[in-house]
C-alpha cells in the first residue's frame, strides 16, 4: 500500500524523461479527475475559468516543468502589449507597441528554437566555430506563441477588443487540450466562449468520443508503430535500403505524420468538446486534396489560415499584381516551413510547396483543370508531390534526402516487394489501414457517431477500454526485427 | 444540464475499471503475426520496478589480455609518420628505430553493425594517420551495402552468385576471408531474405563435418531460386573516395581467387585505359594475382567470363607499408561456424595478408531477451576461435563482446536482460582459448547505455536500439582506440 501511495505521489511531479502525452495512463486519470469535479463549476464561469486554468498549468508543468513560468510570462507580456496597442491613440503609437510584441514573440521563439540553427549557419557560411548552446525547447512554444501573437495582431487590426482579465487571457493561452500541439486557436474564436453558458448533449459527446478514439488509434497505433518499426530505420540510413523500401518508407511516413499530427489535434478537439468548448477543425482528410492549394485548405488548417491572415495578406496577398502575389506565396511558405523546425530542410520543404502553389494558381485558372477526371488525377499527383516534399521534411540532412530520391530512382529492385510484404506484414497492414481509413467517404464518420450515440453508457466505456487495451498491445509489442534482403 | 457534464467522467472512469477487467480476462496469446500480451493495468501500480530481476555482470575485471601483447608491441614499435606521438600512447622504451617498411593489418569480422565500413573506417583512418598506409584493405566483389559504404565507390553487375555464412546448404564451397565466395554466372537470381535470427539456429550442431565434404562438388547445385539469364560478363568496379578512412588512389591491387581452369582469365581496366587480359592459374588453392597499376590510379574495373565458375574472393587495395583494417561484415551472422572458411584457405589468406590481429565482434544475432543459457553458444564460440587459431598460428585474436542493445520490457526500453550472460559466455570463451577480450558493453557505459546512444542529438544509434549510426560507430571506434591505449600502458603485472 505504501508503495502504491509512493508511486502515485512520485508520478505527480515533472519527469523530463516522460513528458505528459494524451495517450498516457496518467493523462486518463488526470482527465477523469478534471471532468469529475467539472460539473460543480461548469455553470459558474469565474470559478470555471480558475478551475480549468489551474488544471492547464498543472498539465503544462507535467509536460515541460518550470517552463510553465515562461508560458505565464509570455501571456503577461502579450496581455500588456495588447492593452497598450488598444489604448495608443496614434497609429504610430500602435505600431510601436505592435513592433514590441513582434520583437518579444519572434525573440522568444527565435531564442529557443533557432539560436543553434543561426549559429550553425553562421559557422558554415563564414567558417566560424561558435559553440552551440544547450537550449531546451519548451514543448508547444510554436503553438502558444502564435496563439498569443494572434491576440496582439487582432487588436492591432481592430478585430477584437482586449480582454480585461488576465486570468481569462491566461486561460485562453494555456487551455490544456490545444496547448502543446494545436490547433492554434484564435483569440477571436475563443474569447466569446470563455464566459458563455456551456452545454453538452449526447450528440456532442458522441462526436467528441469518435474524435478521441480516432485520434488515439491514429497516434498510438498507426503513427507510433510505423515510426519505430519501419520509417525511422529507412530515414536513419536510406542507403542501406533498396529503392522499393525507401518508397514504402516515404508513403509510410506520409501516413505516419498525418496520423501523428491530426490524431493529436483530434484528441484535443474531442477533449475540449467534452468540457463544452469548441476548437476549430485542423485536418480535413488532406490526402484527398486535388491540388496543392486544396491540400493547404485541409492540412494543419489553423496554421495555414494563421499564415494567410497574419503574413500573406499583410504582405499584400493577391492585391498587388501577379508577380508580387507569387513572391508573397513563396515568402509565406518558406517562413511556414521554418516554423516547423530549425533547419534548411524545412526551408526547402516550404519553398517546394511555395513553388507548387504558384504553379497551382496558374493551373487552376484553366477551365480544363476542373474536369472531374483531371481532378481525380490531381488527387494522385498532389499526393505524390506532397510525399516527395515529405522526404525533405523528414530526412535528417539534405544528403539523406538526396540518397532517398537516388535509391528510388536508381536502385528500385521491385522484386523485393513481395519479400518485404512477407516480412513486414504488420507494417504493411498498418499502412494499408491508415490509407483506407483516410480515404473512406466522409459520410461514414457521421454513422460512427450515430452508432456511438445510441450505445448504452457501459458499452461506451467498454469501447474505450478496448481502445486502451489495443494501445497497450501496440506499445508493448516487440520491435519488428531488421529483415535483410540479399541479392 | 449539470448531469450531462458528469457523463464524460462516468464514461472514462468506468472505462478505466473495464480496462482493468479486460487486463484480467484476456490472456496472453502467442502467435506469429502479432503476439498478444497480458495487459498490466492496476497491477502495474502495485509492482515494484522490474530493475532487480536483471542479472548483473560480475564485478568489472581486467580480462586476460596476454594474447594482445604481440600486437601492442608491434604497434608501439611501428614507425609513425613524422615521428609524432601515436594515438596509442607509447610505452616508455618504445624505440622508434625499427626499419621502415613496416606493415600492420587487422581483420575486423562482425555482423551488420560494421556494414558500410562503420567502426572500421575511423579506426583505419586513425591508424593510417599515425602509421601511414594507402587503401581500404580487402573489399568483396558484391555487397548489399555498397551504396552505403562511403570509403570506396563500389558497383557490380547482378550476375554474381554470392555464397555467405548464412547459406548453410553450400558447405562444400569454402568461403573466402571476407566471409563470401563469389562465382561468375550467366544469370542472376531473385533476392533472398535473410532471417537474422533463424539463419544460425543450428549453431549448436557440431559443424566440423563441413570440411569433410569440401571441394567435392564445385558447381551446379540448384538452390531453387528463379534464374534470369543475361548476356553480359559479370564485372565489378571500384573507385577511390578521398575521405577519412578511404584513399585518394589505388597503389597495390591484388585479386584473390581459386578454382580457375586452364582457360580462365580476367580483363582489367585501370582508370579509362585499354583493358589488359591476364591468365588465371588453375588450382583449387588460393591464388593471388597482382594487378597493381604502374602508377597510382583512381578506378579499377574487372570483368570475368560469365561461363567460367571460378571462385573469386575479393580485391585488396593497400600498399607494402602502413596500417590496414579490413572490414568484414556478414549480415545476420552469429559469428559461429567459422569452419565455413575451410582451414587450408583460411591459412593461405592469413599468410598472404599477413594479419597482426583478428577481431571478432558478434552477438547481435544470438541475443534474445528470454535466453538464460549460453553454454551451447560458448562451446560453439570456443570451436570457432580454435578453428581460426589452428590456421592463424601466432596471430592474436580479440573477442569484442556484445554491445548494449535495448528491447522492450513491458512498455519501456531496457537493456536486453540476457546481455550479461551472453557477454560472460563470450569472455569465458576468450579466456578458455587464450584470446583477448574487449568488453564493448562496459565501454559504452554498461546497462541501458544504448538508451543514451539513441537519445543523443544527433543520435548515436538507430531506433531499433541495436545498430549504430555513423556518428555512433565513430564513438565505438574511439572507445576501441582507448582500449588499445589503455592496454598498452596497463601495468605489466596485470598481464
Amino acid at each position: 500500500m505504501r508503495h502504491i501511495i509512493h508511486s502515485i505521489i512520485s508520478s505527480l511531479s515533472y519527469d523530463p524523461a516522460n513528458p505528459l502525452l494524451f495517450n498516457s495512463v496518467f493523462f486518463l486519470f488526470f482527465f477523469i479527475l478534471v471532468t469529475l469535479f467539472y460539473p460543480l463549476v461548469v455553470h459558474r464561469s469565474r470559478i470555471r475559468v480558475w478551475y480549468l486554468l489551474l488544471a492547464s498549468l498543472y498539465f503544462y508543468f507535467k509536460t515541460s516543468g518550470s517552463f510553465v513560468l515562461l508560458l505565464l510570462v509570455t501571456a503577461g507580456v502579450n496581455f500588456a502589449l495588447g492593452a497598450a496597442i488598444y489604448r495608443a491613440e496614434t497609429r504610430r503609437g500602435k505600431r510601436l507597441w505592435l513592433a514590441l510584441s513582434l520583437l518579444w514573440n519572434l525573440g522568444s521563439l527565435g531564442y529557443f528554437k533557432y539560436t543553434n540553427f543561426i549559429i550553425d549557419t553562421f559557422n558554415q557560411l563564414f567558417g566560424g566555430s561558435l559553440p552551440m548552446m544547450d537550449i531546451f525547447l519548451p514543448v508547444g512554444i510554436s503553438f502558444f506563441t502564435f496563439q498569443t501573437w494572434s491576440y496582439t495582431l487582432d487588436i492591432y487590426f481592430k478585430k477584437i477588443r482586449p480582454l480585461s482579465s488576465f486570468k481569462d487571457f491566461a486561460f485562453f493561452v494555456s487551455f490544456f487540450p490545444q496547448l502543446v500541439a494545436g490547433p492554434i486557436v484564435r483569440a477571436s474564436y475563443f474569447f466569446p466562449q470563455i464566459h458563455k453558458k456551456l452545454c453538452l448533449n449526447d450528440e456532442t459527446i458522441a462526436r467528441a468520443m469518435i474524435l478521441i478514439f480516432a485520434g488515439l488509434l491514429k497516434k498510438g497505433v498507426i503513427a507510433d508503430y510505423l515510426s519505430i518499426n519501419f520509417v525511422d530505420r529507412v530515414f536513419e540510413n536510406p542507403a542501406l535500403f533498396s529503392g522499393v523500401e525507401n518508397l514504402i518508407g516515404v508513403y509510410a511516413y506520409a501516413i505516419q505524420i498525418y496520423c501523428d499530427f491530426s490524431g493529436y489535434s483530434d484528441i484535443a478537439i474531442g477533449l475540449a468538446a467534452l468540457l463544452g468548448f469548441s476548437l476549430p477543425i485542423n485536418f480535413d482528410s488532406p490526402y484527398k486534396a486535388h491540388s496543392i492549394t486544396d491540400f493547404w485548405r485541409r492540412w494543419h488548417i489553423s496554421l495555414s489560415t494563421w499564415l494567410r491572415d497574419y503574413l500573406y495578406i499583410p504582405l499584400g496577398g493577391n492585391r498587388k499584381g501577379k508577380p508580387r502575389q507569387y513572391l508573397n506565396l513563396a515568402t509565406t511558405m518558406i517562413l511556414g516551413g521554418l516554423w516547423h523546425g530549425a533547419s534548411w530542410n524545412f526551408v526547402f520543404w516550404g519553398a517546394l510547396h511555395g513553388v507548387a502553389l504558384i504553379f497551382d494558381k496558374a493551373w487552376l485558372s484553366l477551365k480544363f483543370a476542373h474536369y472531374r477526371l483531371v481532378k481525380f488525377l490531381g488527387i494522385i499527383f498532389t499526393f505524390h508531390f506532397v510525399c516527395f516534399a515529405w522526404i525533405f521534411f523528414r530526412a535528417r540532412t539534405f544528403e539523406d534526402a538526396r540518397t532517398i530520391v537516388w535509391r528510388i530512382t536508381t536502385a528500385f529492385n521491385a522484386d523485393l516487394f513481395s519479400h518485404w510484404l512477407r516480412e513486414y506484414r504488420i507494417v504493411g497492414i498498418a499502412i494499408l489501414i491508415g490509407f483506407l481509413a483516410h480515404w473512406q467517404p466522409d459520410s461514414w464518420e457521421k454513422s460512427y457517431q450515430d452508432l456511438f450515440r445510441k450505445m448504452p453508457l457501459p458499452i461506451k466505456s467498454l469501447t474505450i477500454a478496448l481502445v486502451i487495451w489495443i494501445l497497450f498491445q501496440v506499445r508493448s509489442a516487440d520491435l519488428q526485427p531488421f529483415i535483410y534482403f540479399q541479392f | 444540464m449539470k448531469k450531462d457534464f458528469l457523463k464524460p467522467a462516468l464514461i472514462f472512469a468506468l472505462a478505466a475499471i473495464l480496462a482493468g477487467l479486460l487486463a484480467w480476462v484476456i490472456p496472453a496469446y502467442q502467435n506469429d503475426l502479432f503476439p498478444i500480451r497480458k495487459m498490466t493495468w492496476f497491477s502495474a501500480l502495485a509492482e515494484p520496478a522490474a530493475e532487480d530481476s536483471i542479472p548483473s555482470l560480475p564485478e568489472p575485471k581486467h580480462y586476460q589480455q596476454q594474447a594482445l601483447m604481440p600486437f601492442l608491441e608491434k604497434l608501439s614499435s611501428m614507425p609513425t609518420l613524422a615521428g609524432q606521438m601515436g594515438i596509442i600512447s607509447s610505452t616508455p622504451d618504445s624505440g622508434r628505430v625499427v626499419p621502415s617498411g613496416q606493415h600492420l593489418r587487422i581483420a575486423y569480422f562482425s555482423d551488420s553493425i560494421i556494414e558500410g565500413d562503420l567502426i572500421t573506417a575511423p579506426i583505419r583512418y586513425a591508424l593510417q594517420q599515425n602509421y601511414g598506409g594507402h587503401g581500404v584493405g580487402m573489399v568483396p566483389i558484391t555487397s548489399i551495402v555498397s551504396g552505403f559504404r562511403q570509403t570506396i565507390r563500389h558497383s557490380f553487375s547482378r550476375n554474381w552468385e554470392s555464397i555467405s555464412f548464412t547459406d548453410t546448404h553450400k558447405n562444400h564451397i569454402s568461403l573466402g576471408i571476407t566471409g563470401y565466395t563469389f562465382i561468375p554466372r550467366p544469370y542472376y537470381t531473385e533476392a533472398k531474405t535473410i532471417d537474422a535470427g533463424a539463419a544460425d539456429s543450428l549453431f549448436l550442431a557440431d559443424s566440423l563435418f563441413f570440411e569433410a565434404e569440401q571441394d567435392t562438388l564445385v558447381d551446379d547445385d540448384d538452390d531453387g531460386l528463379i534464374r534470369y539469364y543475361v548476356d553480359e560478363d559479370p564485372w565489378v568496379e571500384y573507385r577511390t573516395v578521398d575521405i577519412a578512412g578511404g584513399s585518394d588512389s589505388f597503389r597495390r591491387i591484388r585479386l584473390f581467387y581459386s578454382h580457375a581452369s586452364d582457360s580462365s582469365f580476367v580483363r582489367i581496366f585501370h582508370d579509362s585505359k585499354e583493358p589488359t587480359q591476364r591468365r588465371l592459374i588453375a588450382s583449387h588453392h588460393l591464388q593471388i594475382l597482382d594487378i597493381s597499376p604502374a602508377s597510382p590510379t583512381k578506378k579499377l574495373r574487372l570483368e570475368f567470363p560469365k561461363d567460367d565458375p571460378i571462385h573469386v574472393y575479393g580485391v585488396s587495395f593497400d600498399d607494402k607499408k602502413g596500417a590496414y583494417v579490413d572490414n568484414f561484415p556478414s549480415r545476420g551472422y552469429s559469428g559461429l561456424y567459422f569452419q565455413r572458411i575451410h582451414s587450408g584457405l583460411l591459412k593461405d589468406f592469413i599468410t598472404a595478408l599477413n594479419y597482426d590481429l583478428i577481431i571478432l565482434q558478434y552477438g547481435g544475432n544470438i541475443t534474445h531477451p528470454d535466453n538464460t543459457d549460453y553454454s551451447g553458444y560458448r562451446s560453439a564460440l570456443i570451436r570457432t576461435i580454435r578453428h581460426i587459431q589452428s590456421s592463424a598460428i601466432d596471430v592474436p585474436i580479440l573477442i569484442a563482446g556484445m554491445h548494449d542493445r535495448a528491447v522492450r520490457i513491458g512498455t519501456q526500453f531496457q537493456s536486453s536482460p540476457d546481455l550479461p550472460l551472453l557477454i560472460s559466455a563470450q569472455s569465458e570463451a576468450a579466456e578458455e582459448t587464450d584470446a583477448a577480450f574487449w568488453n564493448v558493453y562496459a565501454a559504452m557505459g554498461g546497462r541501458n547505455s544504448m538508451l543514451d546512444f539513441v537519445n543523443q542529438n544527433p543520435p548515436l544509434a538507430g531506433r531499433d536500439y541495436t545498430h549504430f549510426t555513423r556518428r555512433g560507430a565513430d564513438r565505438i571506434a574511439e572507445l576501441f582506440l582507448d582500449f588499445l591505449a589503455f592496454e598498452s600502458t596497463a601495468p605489466q603485472k596485470e598481464h
